[in-house]
């Protein structure tokens, strides 16, 4: 069966005075598909979540939703950095107060998505949770609009193995649902067990686009790639 | 345009979060609303207003006399207030001795060797406690636009609230708004404040030595200048928050930037007072408080708002140019 290709990168550049960060990124998401972005710390692959996000500009290049240029966040769930939200406040309050901003979130809405990441029942302000909590509820508000496509940049840095299990059931979820979801992240087999393409990133291009990642040696096409970076350092 | 409505009930529901918050605010412009307007009903009681115009000059003079006479009798002075007490007693007798009418008054010189009066400290020192409590008001307002927008809104919240539906246009117009309903309710409060102040005092002259010359100065011509000058400097100032918000999204930057830009301001309008003998910080914008020195009720006073309004404008144009351009990061 086809899939509809639902993001689309063409030619992404930008620098930061001198700094080269991307050099002409093409990617591509389908609808139910997990692209994994991995690479080493610096390559620019935050820099892209946010040009992707709207939060950078891109010096050139483009982003296409359904093959039209990306204006606005509306049928996107993102999780990017560290989570922001009012710390006086209930993960629930949360929720409410952001689930405002959009049209069609109902209170149902956000009692589904807490569900789905374990807070339902949980009555402390965001300040006092732990540091998978608050990555749990900003998942929570990534799919809060019931989302096209997943923005997840490094979402299982820094929190235990429960939460890293939990939210990879959900992202698995997600894409059966027809979800697209780009996402990066440093683990390479739990990046492997979730995505069905992986992209590797070096000093700002993609170096390689591995298909299929279920069936091959990851750990021999990273070792790969650390030839690269070794012979693109010399 | 749904996403607006949206964003202005969020934007309610954050500050409704803070309920104590919400009560100071309305409490707080209330008061000061009605504490100028107190001020301004002590003051219609002052005899200090009764000038030139009212009583003929003699009779001015002689009830001056009587009146400091009687503090340096009463009151325990020190010696330099005593000095300049008898100092303006002669100065007044002069007045009686030689009949002088207010035109010959205002053509004295400073050179004369009369007199150094000391009653303009009095003439205008409920005006200065006008002018504290503006500067209150301008703190509260400062503080309540910061709050407002960058406690809440800081980098991360503005982050994360454009990864939602909104846009940075959207944003800024909404947060816009609501900034402007806060200045107008300020704006209303010193208004209705200052017309009250202004209630029960006859549009009569005081006379003040300024401008190195003695001067006759309409009450309400300077009541125009402050209303107009608290005005323009709470919108500039306000709009300065704004600005150094959407550049820096720190709420830090934005105090510490906003603390020199109104020290700065203050201490050359200072200044400019001490060199040209100004009587008080009358003039917010410091760099037309010289031409105000010369003449309050003047088209100065106009293009002291004009100005005002004119900053606020580019600053906020400036802000949005910024925010609308700017990287998130």
């Amino acid at each position: 069966m086809h899939k509809k290709q639902l993001l689309k990168i063409e030619n992404i550049s930008k620098s930061f005075k001198h700094n080269k960060v991307l050099d002409g990124i093409c990617l591509e998401v389908e609808q139910g598909q997990v692209c994994g972005l991995m690479g080493i710390n610096g390559t620019g692959k935050s820099t892209l979540f946010k040009i992707v996000a709207g939060l950078e500009r891109a010096d050139s290049g483009k982003v296409l939703y359904l093959g039209q240029p990306k204006t606005d966040n509306q049928n996107f769930g993102i999780m990017i950095e560290n989570p922001n939200f009012f710390g006086y406040m209930t993960g629930e309050e949360n929720l409410r107060a952001l689930g405002m901003l959009y049209d069609n979130v109902s209170k149902d809405d956000i009692k589904n998505a807490l569900g789905i990441v374990g807070l339902l029942s949980v009555s402390q302000k965001f300040d006092q949770y732990s540091l998978g909590m608050k990555q749990r509820l900003y998942f929570a508000f990534a799919i809060l609009s019931k989302p096209k496509i997943l923005l997840l940049d490094e979402p299982f840095t820094g929190i235990d193995f429960l939460s890293v299990e939990l939210l990879s059931k959900l992202i698995q979820n997600m894409a059966q649902q027809g979800v697209g979801v780009l996402i990066s992240g440093h683990q390479l087999e739990q990046m492997q067990s979730i995505c069905d393409k992986i992209c590797l990133l070096n000093q700002g291009k993609i170096v390689k686009e591995i298909v299929n990642v279920k069936g091959i040696d990851i750990k021999q096409e990273f070792s790969e790639l650390v030839g690269v970076v070794m012979n693109g350092n010399e | 345009m749904a996403t607006n409505k949206w964003l202005g009930k969020f934007i309610l529901n954050i500050i409704g979060k803070k309920k104590l918050v919400l009560s100071l605010t309305i409490v707080g412009i209330v008061l000061i609303a009605t504490l100028i307007s107190g001020l301004g009903l002590f003051r219609a009681n002052d005899n200090v207003f009764v000038g030139f115009d009212a009583l003929s000059s003699s009779e001015y003079a002689s009830e001056r006399i009587a009146e400091l006479t009687r503090y340096i009798e009463e009151k325990p002075l020190s010696e330099e207030a005593v000095e300049n007490y008898k100092r303006e007693i002669g100065y007044m007798q002069y007045i009686i001795d030689n009949n002088l009418a207010l035109e010959d008054i205002e053509n004295l010189e400073v050179n004369s060797g009369l007199v150094f009066p000391n009653n303009q400290n009095k003439t205008m020192r409920p005006f200065l406690y006008i002018d504290i409590m503006t500067i209150l008001l301008v703190v509260f307002v400062l503080m309540w636009t910061y709050l407002l927008f960058f406690c809440s809104f800081d980098n991360g919240m503005i982050k994360t609230i454009l990864l939602t539906n909104v846009t940075r246009t959207q944003f800024f117009a909404v947060a816009l708004k609501w900034w402007l309903i806060l200045m107008l309710s300020v704006i209303c409060a010193i208004c209705i404040g200052f017309s009250l102040s202004l209630v029960g005092v006859p549009d009569k002259s005081v006379v003040i030595f300024s401008g190195n010359k003695w001067q006759s100065l309409s009450i309400k011509g300077i009541a125009t200048l402050k209303i107009f000058g608290s005005i323009a400097m709470i919108l500039s100032m306000a709009s300065v928050v704004l600005f150094l918000g959407m550049l820096t999204m720190r709420p830090l930057y934005i105090s510490l930037g906003l603390g020199v830009v109104y020290f700065v301001e203050m201490g050359i309008a200072f200044l400019l007072g001490q060199k040209f003998g100004e009587v008080s910080v009358v003039n917010f914008l410091p760099f037309l408080a010289l031409q105000n020195i010369e003449n309050y009720n003047s088209i100065w006073s106009y293009i002291n708002l004009a100005v005002g309004i004119g900053i606020t404008i580019l600053l906020v144009w400036l802000a949005r140019k910024i925010f609308l351009k700017r990287d998130i990061v």
